[in-house]
């Protein structure tokens, strides 16, 4: 049995027990309705992710605005080059010899008749001269790649026939190229052709009366008696010479006067064609044309009408062309080389730092060359693949100076994200930029409908990226690191989905010293910007 | 002493993983047998007893990082009267740092124990199941929250870690007096057959956003151990990675083996104070067949992920989808998982009691313990303040108040009836966790059935607990 304290003992743990539980059962009943009340689910995570990271080089950042015609220098000094290229066809588009076909004869005679019928054989030797038939060109001498012969002997001479044709100014392996048959009787007319392939074989065309554009065969005939067949003095044996499909590897000699390119140019400077505003200047821009010629002929050309073109300015004429143009012509002993030169106009020869400081668009031109002008009489070389071409650019070194000179293009655009997340309530933009390059940057990205109506910005003022760090010759020693966050509200983001072009421009500024004086500065290839973007995302997902 | 006492509220405040296998309560309460799995060295008060087979020990204990639902509530929002909203951005104070869960479940097959002279013979086979999950806060923090806003440049760590452990436990105990009986000391050594178990041997994953770009930067170091007593999951072709045991005969068909030794002792300071403690669970399990691993292929590979490389996009993949889906790629190539096969050792989970009892009146007793759990090389402690009462030689009964888990509301409560030889018993170590969801972070109880033979009629003063 419990005795009195025992049993408050007892009572003290059922009571604590019962007082636990009442409790208790209370809160679940209370918990379990607030849980039972709640309809949907709301979710607004605050999402950071990095969507892209680059080192951008100049030539990347201007490829943006289409200007994609940046070279370096031996010194590694970034130049824009705008160029124009003209390349003549090949020689053997210019210049071809046709195929040729030359016929000639010879008679028995009473002396061969005699001969033949007496001794019962009869051998004459015949020499002949035959021309090249090729309008405008004189040809020395010259070598075939391609030339097919055939040479035809016709004759109604009753007995038997020896012939050997040699071709005393044809060589072929450094021999004297002949050709020989004997065709005898049977009873009908003789008929007998004969083809070579002359490819290779160099043809001397200068040992007959008229000193080019004909070759020599000596002919050598020997008869011999057939039977009592009659033998008549009047018997003739005719010949046919072909040289068909003929194309030269190289002559030697005069040729026609032919133009090479006759023709009005233009080269379009985008760097300024794409500027909206502000100035330009650099230290030592340059025009240039470098002629390339492996024609062994003389090439006169000349270049008139050179204009650059301004919208603002109008037209302006850029002067200290030389006359005439240094257009070079390999020597014979020079032949199967290009040979180069060129001219430059620069500060010490021209107007034309002054011109392109004035930022045209472009520059036009008239350009013409000619091979064998009238008049000229050297004798000269003309190889199959001769070509002659003309290399004309503008090039502007980035040594310079730029103030609020600003670049602009525009693109498509359309913003949309995931249907299912209800509200994006901001999204923030982390731009970080390490700057290597020698100018202060400015950046704005314009939204706007087709009909160019402005909806938003997405930079306040501007996106400022500070310049890299530079020395006193105006190179950057240090990038200098920029970070900026750019805040697209709900609000902001609705506007921007109505947009759909995007006009993105760039402003640079080279830096300013305390006197207010820009100082040049020069863009090397190995400048690099890096720069990374983040977005950092308010979500507000609803489930139901 | 008051020092003493702030400490041990500080340490077990800190104790988010302190699922062991304590008995807080169970721990002085002399009058079940069932006090020699807290200290081997205990002597019960009856003769000799026999647990009813299968339903001697049913031993639940279930925790869990106390998630208070008034923060859960507070992230409901209410745009009309009659509608609520839930709001999980607002959830991440529900979650603490290290967010635990644990579930045990050790049931006895057989137990029993006889008095040889001075000593004390006890025996048993016990089945013990025990799972715990450790989810990072960040993970929840991450999810709800994000990785921007305050949380850029934070380093989360996602080092989810799952563990369980299923073996059979077969022990022998002895128990003596010494020195006039003012001294107890006891052992019990344990062979250990192991059924399964998925360990997280390192679970290290670090996210970090850096606040300038918002670069993301990942490290991995993962490895899991698996084994399956019932199924050999080291067959490539076997697909049934998870089985259970289809009989009894299961629970000791297992190639999979170890040892356990338990040590305790208990001291007579005088007629009214003694102390006691004990060190259980020294030992491991071997696995060795049916295992199987997976770990990274890269430990510790750093990875980087800074954005879609403009000119790529440009120049190669020709889109931003394309360009990410890449990055994707590389990235699931470098935080990948290998598999492997080999052997692995678990150990059972160290713990230790130091305890007291001041005998307050006659047969009522006050008692003080501080319990330690050693996981993964780190001390998860508990502290207890109880209330023992004999109130005759068929009740007694006993309360406590435990610091544990991070949480102060553990109120025990536990009791033995006698009804001849059969006594019922049943002991908790949170009472609240039975009823109240809204603070509760411990649900702990063990009841049983067991026949004691022999037991003192008497309360004697001085010799009751």
């Amino acid at each position: 049995m419990l005795n009195q304290r025992n049993a408050r003992f007892l009572f003290f743990f059922v009571g604590f027990f019962v007082f636990i539980s009442a409790g208790c059962v209370r809160d679940l009943i209370d918990t379990a309705d607030e849980l039972g009340d709640i309809k949907s689910v709301k979710w607004n995570p605050v999402l950071a992710i990095p969507l892209v990271k680059t080192e951008l080089t100049p030539d990347d950042l201007l490829k943006q605005y289409n200007i994609d015609v940046v070279r370096t220098d031996d010194e590694d000094l970034l130049h824009f080059i705008y160029e124009s290229k003209f390349i003549s066809v090949q020689a053997d588009e210019i210049f071809s010899i046709p195929d040729q076909n030359n016929n000639f004869s010879f008679i028995l005679g009473p002396i061969g008749a005699t001969a033949l019928q007496n001794s019962g054989s009869y051998t004459a030797t015949i020499p002949i001269t035959i021309d090249f038939t090729i309008a405008d060109i004189e040809i020395d001498s010259m070598i075939l790649k391609t030339c097919d012969q055939i040479l035809q002997m016709t004759s109604s001479i009753q007995h038997d026939i020896a012939v050997v044709a040699r071709f005393p100014d044809i060589f072929r392996n450094g021999t004297p190229y002949s050709i020989s048959f004997n065709s005898p009787y049977s009873g009908s007319a003789h008929n007998v052709a004969r083809n070579a392939s002359l490819a290779g074989a160099k043809f001397i065309c200068t040992n007959g009366p008229q000193g080019y554009n004909q070759i020599r065969i000596n002919l050598d005939l020997t008869f011999t008696k057939r039977g009592s067949n009659p033998i008549n003095s009047t018997d003739m044996v005719a010949f046919t010479n072909q040289f068909n499909n003929n194309q030269f590897r190289v002559f030697w000699g005069l040729g026609k006067t032919s133009t090479l390119f006759q023709t009005n140019d233009s080269i379009e400077i985008t760097i300024f064609s794409n500027r909206t505003q502000g100035s330009f200047s650099v230290v030592n821009p340059r025009f240039v044309v470098k002629f390339a010629n492996s024609f062994g002929a003389k090439i006169n050309g000349d270049i008139n009408n050179l204009y650059t073109w301004n919208p603002q300015i109008g037209d302006e004429v850029l002067t200290g062309i030389p006359s005439p143009l240094p257009i070079p012509s390999p020597t014979n002993a020079q032949m199967g080389m290009i040979l180069y030169d060129s001219f430059v106009l620069d500060n010490n020869n021209s107007n034309i730092t002054s011109v392109i400081n004035n930022l045209p668009h472009g520059v036009y031109y008239d350009f013409n060359a000619i091979i064998n002008p009238p008049g000229n009489s050297n004798r000269n070389f003309v190889l199959d693949t001769s070509r002659f071409e003309t290399d004309v650019y503008v090039d502007i070194p980035l040594n310079g100076t730029a103030s609020d000179f600003v670049l602009e293009r525009i693109q498509d655009f359309e913003l949309d994200i995931d249907s299912t997340i209800d509200k994006v309530e901001y999204a923030l933009f982390r731009i970080n930029v390490d700057n290597g390059f020698p100018v202060d940057l400015g950046f704005q990205l314009y939204f706007e409908k087709d009909d160019g109506t402005l909806i938003d910005t997405m930079f306040e003022d501007q996106l400022t990226i500070e310049s890299g760090e530079l020395d006193a010759n105006g190179k950057v020693i240090r990038a200098v690191n920029t970070i900026e966050d750019v805040k697209v509200t709900n609000e902001k983001y609705e506007r921007l989905k109505t947009a759909t072009k995007m006009r993105v421009r760039a402003r640079l500024d080279t830096r300013t010293d305390g006197g207010g004086n820009q100082d040049p500065v020069k863009f090397y290839s190995e400048y690099r910007m890096g720069l990374k973007i983040g977005v950092q995302t308010k979500l507000s997902i609803i489930s139901n | 002493m008051r020092k003493i006492f702030v400490y041990l509220i500080l340490t077990s405040a800190a104790s988010l993983n302190a699922l062991g296998q304590q008995n807080m309560t169970l721990y002085h309460m002399t009058t079940s047998p069932q006090q020699l799995y807290a200290n081997p060295s205990f002597i019960p008060d009856a003769e000799w007893f026999i647990g009813i087979p299968g339903a001697s020990s049913h031993h639940y204990n279930m925790a869990f990082t106390r998630l208070d639902i008034n923060d859960f509530l507070n992230a409901v929002e209410k745009p009309a009267p009659d509608s609520s909203v839930l709001n999980v951005s607002k959830l991440t104070n529900l979650f603490g740092e290290n967010n635990y869960m644990g579930l045990q479940y050790n049931l006895d097959l057989i137990h029993f124990g006889l008095k040889v002279k001075n000593s004390y013979i006890t025996g048993n086979i016990s089945v013990h199941n025990n799972f715990q999950m450790n989810v990072p806060g960040d993970l929840f923090k991450f999810l709800f929250e994000g990785n921007g806003g305050k949380n850029l440049g934070e380093e989360f760590d996602f080092g989810l870690g799952i563990d369980f452990l299923e073996y059979t436990e077969i022990g022998i105990g002895y128990a003596t007096r010494l020195l006039d009986d003012r001294l107890m000391i006891g052992a019990r050594g344990k062979f250990i057959k192991g059924l399964a178990a998925l360990e997280t041997q390192r679970n290290d994953i670090s996210f970090y956003t850096d606040p300038n770009d918002f670069t993301l930067k990942v490290r991995s170091d993962l490895r899991f151990n698996m084994a399956n007593s019932y199924t050999d999951i080291s067959d490539p072709n076997n697909n049934d990675d998870w089985k259970t045991p289809g009989s009894a005969a299961d629970l000791f068909r297992t190639n999979n083996t170890g040892w356990g030794l338990d040590l305790g002792a208990k001291m007579k300071v005088n007629s009214r104070i003694e102390i006691s403690g004990a060190i259980n669970n020294l030992g491991w399990i071997n696995w060795n067949k049916h295992t199987k691993n997976y770990f990274s292929a890269n430990p510790g590979a750093y990875i980087e992920y800074d954005g879609v490389d403009y000119k790529e996009i440009f120049d190669t993949t020709g889109s931003f989808k394309e360009a990410f889906e890449q990055v994707g790629d590389s990235l699931k190539k470098q935080l990948a998982l290998d598999s492997s096969y080999a052997g692995f050792q678990t150990d059972l989970r160290p713990e230790f009691y130091i305890g007291g009892t001041l005998e307050v009146i006659e047969n009522h007793r006050a008692g003080i313990l501080f319990y330690g759990s050693l996981y993964q090389h780190k001390l998860y402690p508990a502290f207890t303040l109880s209330w023992n009462s004999k109130l005759n030689n068929v009740v007694a009964l006993s309360a406590s108040y435990t610091l544990i888990h991070g949480t102060y509301t553990n109120i025990g409560l536990g009791f033995t009836l006698n009804g001849g030889p059969v006594q019922f018993y049943f002991v908790s170590d949170n009472l609240f966790g039975a009823f109240d969801v809204r603070s509760s972070s411990v649900v702990n109880f063990r009841t049983g059935l067991n026949l004691t033979f022999g037991r003192k009629k008497e309360v004697e003063p001085g010799n009751v607990f």
